[in-house]
């Protein structure tokens, strides 16, 4: 049924906070089975999740994450610890193997780095692993002060070459999905991700024919772009928009 | 000098480098010593708790990986390797922080490349990170970050990582624990008359010669790396100690300053050189 295609999972840890500012167990829980379900039906899946700055915030009984970038590195080191045991721990109880890919920028442009992480990463999935990826904090400056993990989603897009990317969105069992070469954003329900192995394949039949504007960065034809079309005007990269930005500010701009 | 003299000033010792091999972690199928672990977690967090500011360096993420994937032996492939570390790297952070956190001692996990050494970015960041650890009185789980890095995962023995740590962080006195006692003077499979050598104060030919020669006998590391861990700590002017991780409250006692395996201790600081 997956055809063996690809996802990522983008996972910014706030989505499984609950109203009052506590991390909801049920919540990680829940989405840990809709991965493995996935999985489960064929898919090959990553999960490219933040959160080990905040974990590591509340575990050292902070009102809030610090400012400064040296104590963000500590705090990111001792939470990313945290992190992984939930989703292990949660993924066990599935029977479902994880493995920790803690990856820095210079992937993309040191070559023995990029093969390396390439052939884990292709690996793991081979071996029906979940990989979980992160940026390693401790020694990378990068992307630490943006706090929005789709930076990091694009550089494992580019190593891996995924079919799809979804993300968990703030609102209860809701997702939005974008497949490779469909600059589209399709908000759907959890029961219609399981519907994405066809959503793939028609996107993949239209693919080779979206010509995008060079400089409007919209497609040329307005029939691939229905209403929820909000990305047409960014540049992509690898089949996805470069810029995706999603908070529970403004989830409404997808409907 | 007496052996005494020379352990009494290692007391004294604040900062302390601690680096466990896959052989003192693990039965021989892989699996974890849980026990060992334990006792371990127990000593260093005693440690810490003492005024000591622990750093433990630890292997095994690739023996974890293997032994939950089920494969009976190690595998050859580097691809293979560096995912069965993905793997066991997660399986080895959950057993170290349960039984620190038992001990209400706080962790983090802190992955490092060979690029600490070459690339100042990646030097200051790990410093920085590694110090404002320390301050908050946390305990730096440390690997080498085996998925990006193949050097490091062919050579690799985590011996030169935490070599290089310990200059990093300035560190009073590096560890090795191993699967032998010490370093002998002739491999004890085949002479008989070897003897644990209690203390060096100088790198020779002589030594590594040894130490070389008798490579694979040596347990599963190697006195080779052990070697080049000295030398990187002697640069740095930072003492050795290679002692047998059987009993890991061994640390104990080399903290108390009881002459215990190989002290490596530099009679002077190289002027001028610096490693890290």
């Amino acid at each position: 049924m997956g055809n063996n295609y690809k996802i990522i999972f983008r996972i910014e840890i706030d989505t499984f906070f609950d109203a009052r500012g506590n991390l909801s167990l049920q919540k990680m829980e829940r989405l840990v089975m809709v991965c493995t379900n996935l999985r489960n039906a064929g898919f090959q899946v990553l999960i490219v999740s933040s959160g080990a700055i905040m974990l590591g915030t509340a575990k050292m009984g902070l009102s809030e994450p610090p400012t400064e970038l040296i104590a963000k590195q500590a705090i990111a080191a001792i939470g990313q610890t945290d992190l992984i045991r939930y989703y292990q721990t949660f993924f066990d109880s599935f029977d479902q193997t994880v493995a920790q890919v803690l990856v820095t920028r210079d992937v993309l442009t040191i070559p023995v780095r990029n093969k390396n992480a390439r052939m884990t990463l292709n690996k793991l999935l081979e071996k029906g692993i979940i990989p979980i990826i992160n940026e390693n904090d401790s020694v990378s400056t990068d992307d630490i002060i943006l706090d929005d993990n789709y930076p990091l989603t694009l550089i494992v897009a580019q190593l891996v070459k995924p079919h799809a990317i979804i993300t968990k969105s703030y609102e209860e069992d809701r997702f939005s999905l974008i497949v490779r070469n469909n600059p589209e954003i399709m908000d759907v329900a959890e029961e219609d991700l399981f519907q994405l192995a066809h959503r793939i394949k028609s996107a993949e039949g239209i693919a080779n024919e979206i010509n995008f504007d060079c400089k409007t960065r919209k497609p040329l034809n307005p029939s691939l772009s229905g209403s929820k079309n909000v990305m047409a005007e960014v540049p992509m990269i690898s089949g996805f928009p470069q810029v995706f930005k999603f908070s529970k500010f403004c989830y409404n701009v997808t409907k | 000098m007496l052996l005494n003299n020379y352990w009494n000033k290692i007391k004294s010792s604040k900062t302390i480098v601690v680096k466990v091999g896959t052989s003192t972690l693990s039965y021989p199928n892989g699996k974890l010593n849980f026990q060992r672990i334990d006792k371990l977690a127990g000593a260093l967090a005693g440690l810490q708790k003492k005024g000591k500011n622990i750093i433990l360096v630890s292997s095994g993420a690739i023996a974890v990986g293997s032994g939950k994937m089920g494969l009976s032996s190690k595998p050859t492939d580097i691809a293979e390797k560096q995912a069965l570390a993905a793997v066991g790297q997660a399986d080895l952070m959950k057993v170290y922080q349960k039984l620190f956190e038992s001990r209400s001692q706080l962790v983090a996990q802190v992955l490092l490349t060979r690029d600490i050494v070459t690339v100042s970015e990646r030097r200051n960041n790990a410093s920085n990170t590694l110090d404002a650890l320390m301050q908050m009185d946390v305990i730096p789980l440390i690997n080498e970050n085996d998925t990006v890095a193949t050097d490091e995962i062919v050579f690799g023995d985590n011996d030169t990582l935490s070599a290089y740590v310990a200059s990093l962080v300035k560190a009073d006195l590096l560890i090795l624990m191993s699967d032998i006692d010490g370093l002998y003077s002739a491999d004890p499979k085949v002479d008989p008359a070897a003897t644990i050598i209690p203390l060096i104060t100088e790198l020779n030919g002589k030594l590594e010669k040894t130490a070389k020669g008798s490579n694979n006998n040596f347990g599963t590391g190697g006195m080779i790396t052990k070697i080049s861990a000295a030398r990187v700590c002697r640069e740095a002017g930072i003492p050795v100690s290679i002692t047998n991780g059987e009993n890991p409250e061994i640390v104990n006692e080399i903290i108390a300053g009881k002459p215990t395996g190989t002290l490596f201790y530099w009679s002077k600081k190289i002027a001028g050189t610096q490693t890290v």
